[in-house]
């Protein structure tokens, strides 16, 4: 778009509106962007130069061991369901990319973010480029049916702020929300976890007195934050493994959504599905730092 | 015959023997909204139309005119004489402001109160049919809000927004008369902000501003609504008496203030966001400002309406996306002389219309399929 805007620039020298200078930063601004957003307004032009960055995590900081992609449809729509961990959400960013770069179809998986970061400024755009979406019944709902791959963390918030003494122990799995999600939607649901993002801001305690006036819905007292300052938001380079299981299909049809213990029941299974993947994967895993 | 909701069947009421034409009355028909109606309707002419306004159309000397005005305290009174003369099958209420007003008793008697004084009289002069022109903001924007808000979703507007709280009192209005007369048949139609190089609210009056300040880190997505494509909903809903109940009337697609900003050639200015609202609402006091501080939620968070309702049931489908709307607007207004290449941008829009379309094909064969069961 810029280099468009100098090859005007060179035939017409003179300005004729004063809206040709601000088109110069605006044009600036927007020189990254696409006009073709899809309707959740995922812009595949300003997500590129972020895949580099995550690029970077994936191989040389977490060094990210992926198994069973296979699992994953090559078309339609299927709900990765994860566990949440390490304070900040780079679980899944991490999950995301490695099924683009390692899935045969290059899927994009639309991963529903929670509120709280969904409503924050600067982080409000981002994740939109990015393609994610607010973590919502409907959104889910419309992802689905439009065929795409739809990542949910059902533990949400308890997860991802859960203490370090807690780790790799699954908190309570939301109202079943994503069971219903997939009974109405007829979506496999893929069971995901990712060990290693625990460790990478270990949470000693929270601190929500602080947390709390600044709108936040916790704040966590690390080794390293906030005692480092900015530097404490550095995660620790663990090295992580993320497993994709056999999809669960649950055998029941959209009518059970509306029957609360039923669906409780099919959530409960779902957890322990990934609760025995997490304790299998930990105890083949050695050293946190290199696996070894 | 159709079966409501609650499963009980309703007649239409006999008024219209066979040999009148069905006729309709248009409040504010001389207004921006309900002049290009009453064109459509002329234009088709399988209606008489009759214009209930201040003042007649500019443009239209042909057409009836009676004065009303809904601000008089006593103007239902006066409204149910007019219909008892008139006697239509339908009223379409757009007497309304469709920007935020500094004069909010005014605004409130007009677009809440006249809206109380319409569905008053038409109960009392037993007219079947009353079609509301609302507004989509009436969701308000919210942080928790889903990317694309159906009917059945809660009216939830920020209350000290007045502007917006009328249109839901207007609405609450609208559910009051159906349940007084349950053989009333009632449409709401909520439409996004229109826009188009003639639209002149509050809305276009900011993205046209050289520059103006926004909430900094936000950059909300956006609908904008073709004027013509808004009519046709309307003219839909008219020809589809059976369809009854609450349609949001919006476009394909949703474009971020960032572009609608990069295609008009406004500045932003950005501020943290508590400053910006306490900017929006002292500009607004001192008299410069286009909206009430509150109002800068819809600039802040998402608003953005599904129409599959009135795709299905009114048979809708805007002709224009709102990259449409956006792209003609700035280029019509302010298309002389910018760096921006409108011509790549038309490439851009016209590829994401064609992406809708393929998306959005299945659903217009149903369409097809309800349309020749209902007829």
């Amino acid at each position: 778009m810029l280099g468009e805007a100098a090859r005007f620039l060179d035939g017409r020298p003179e300005f004729k509106s004063p809206r040709a200078l601000v088109d110069l930063w605006n044009l600036f601004r927007n020189r990254s962007r696409t006009f073709e957003l899809d309707d959740f307004g995922y812009d595949a032009v300003a997500a590129r130069p972020w895949i580099e960055l995550f690029d970077f995590l994936y191989t040389v900081w977490w060094r990210v061991t992926l198994s069973g992609v296979d699992n994953i449809p090559m078309t339609g729509r299927a709900l990765l369901v994860a566990n949440h961990s390490g304070v900040l959400p780079w679980d899944g960013a991490m999950v995301k990319r490695g099924i683009a770069r390692e899935h045969a179809a290059h899927r994009t998986a639309r991963m529903l973010v929670l509120d709280m970061f969904t409503t924050l400024p600067f982080l409000q755009p981002w994740l939109r480029h990015m393609g994610e979406v607010r973590a919502c019944p409907e959104n889910g709902e419309r992802l689905l049916l439009r065929d795409e791959l739809v990542g949910v963390f059902p533990e949400g918030v308890k997860g991802v702020g859960k203490l370090f003494r807690d780790r790799y122990r699954l908190a309570r799995f939301g109202r079943g929300g994503f069971v219903r999600l997939a009974l109405q939607t007829g979506a496999p649901v893929i069971p995901v976890t990712v060990v290693g993002a625990e460790e990478i801001h270990p949470n000693l305690t929270r601190m929500d007195f602080i947390g709390r006036p600044l709108g936040l819905p916790y704040f966590p007292l690390t080794p390293t934050f906030p005692l480092l300052g900015p530097l404490g938001v550095l995660p620790l380079p663990t090295k992580w493994w993320i497993d994709i299981g056999k999809p669960i299909v649950f055998g029941h049809g959209p009518e059970v959504a509306d029957r609360p213990m039923i669906v409780n029941e099919l959530a409960d299974q779902v957890r322990s599905t990934l609760q025995t993947m997490i304790d299998s994967r930990l105890s083949r895993r050695g050293n946190i730092f290199t696996g070894e | 015959m159709a079966r409501k909701p609650g499963g009980r069947v309703v007649r239409f009421p006999k008024v219209a023997d066979a040999a009148r034409r069905p006729k309709v009355v248009v409040t504010g028909g001389s207004g921006f909204f309900g002049e290009r109606l009453v064109r459509a309707l002329l234009a088709r002419g399988d209606r008489d139309v009759v214009v209930f306004d201040l003042v007649p159309p500019a443009d239209l000397p042909d057409v009836k005119h009676r004065f009303l005005d809904l601000n008089l305290p006593f103007a239902d009174g006066t409204l149910f004489k007019l219909l008892k003369e008139e006697r239509p099958d339908t009223i379409v209420h757009l007497a309304q402001l469709r920007s935020p007003s500094r004069q909010t008793t005014y605004a409130h008697e007009l677009n809440s109160i006249g809206a109380l004084h319409v569905f008053a009289a038409a109960g009392e002069a037993k007219i079947p049919r009353v079609i509301l022109g609302s507004t989509s903001l009436v969701y308000g924007a919210r942080g928790d809000n889903p990317n694309f808000l159906t009917e059945n979703h809660p009216l939830q507007p920020d209350p000290e927004d007045r502007f917006v709280r009328d249109f839901v009192e207007a609405e609450s209005h609208a559910r009051a008369h159906v349940r007084r007369h349950p053989e009333a048949r009632v449409q709401i139609l909520r439409f996004v902000p229109l826009l188009s190089p003639e639209v002149r609210d509050y809305r276009t009056r900011l993205f046209a501003a050289p520059f103006s300040w926004q909430l900094m880190g936000y950059d909300p997505l956006l609908q904008a609504l073709d004027p013509d494509d808004a009519v046709d909903a309307l003219v839909r809903a008219l020809d589809r008496p059976e369809a009854q109940g609450v349609f949001n009337i919006a476009p394909e697609g949703v474009v971020p203030l960032s572009t609608i900003r990069l295609l008009f050639g406004s500045l932003g200015i950005p501020v943290p966001h508590p400053l910006g609202y306490a900017l929006y609402e002292a500009a607004w006091l001192a008299g410069v400002g286009l909206m009430p501080g509150v109002h800068a939620h819809y600039f802040r968070y998402l608003c953005v309406v599904d129409d599959a309702k009135a795709r299905r049931l009114l048979g809708f489908a805007a002709q224009k996306t709102t990259l449409d709307a956006v792209l003609e607007t700035a280029r019509a207004r302010f298309g002389a002389g910018r760096l921006v290449d409108f011509d790549a941008v038309a490439d851009a829009a016209r590829s994401a219309r064609y992406a809708f379309e393929q998306r959005v094909h299945p659903r217009r064969r149903t369409n097809a399929a309800a349309a020749g069961v209902a007829s």
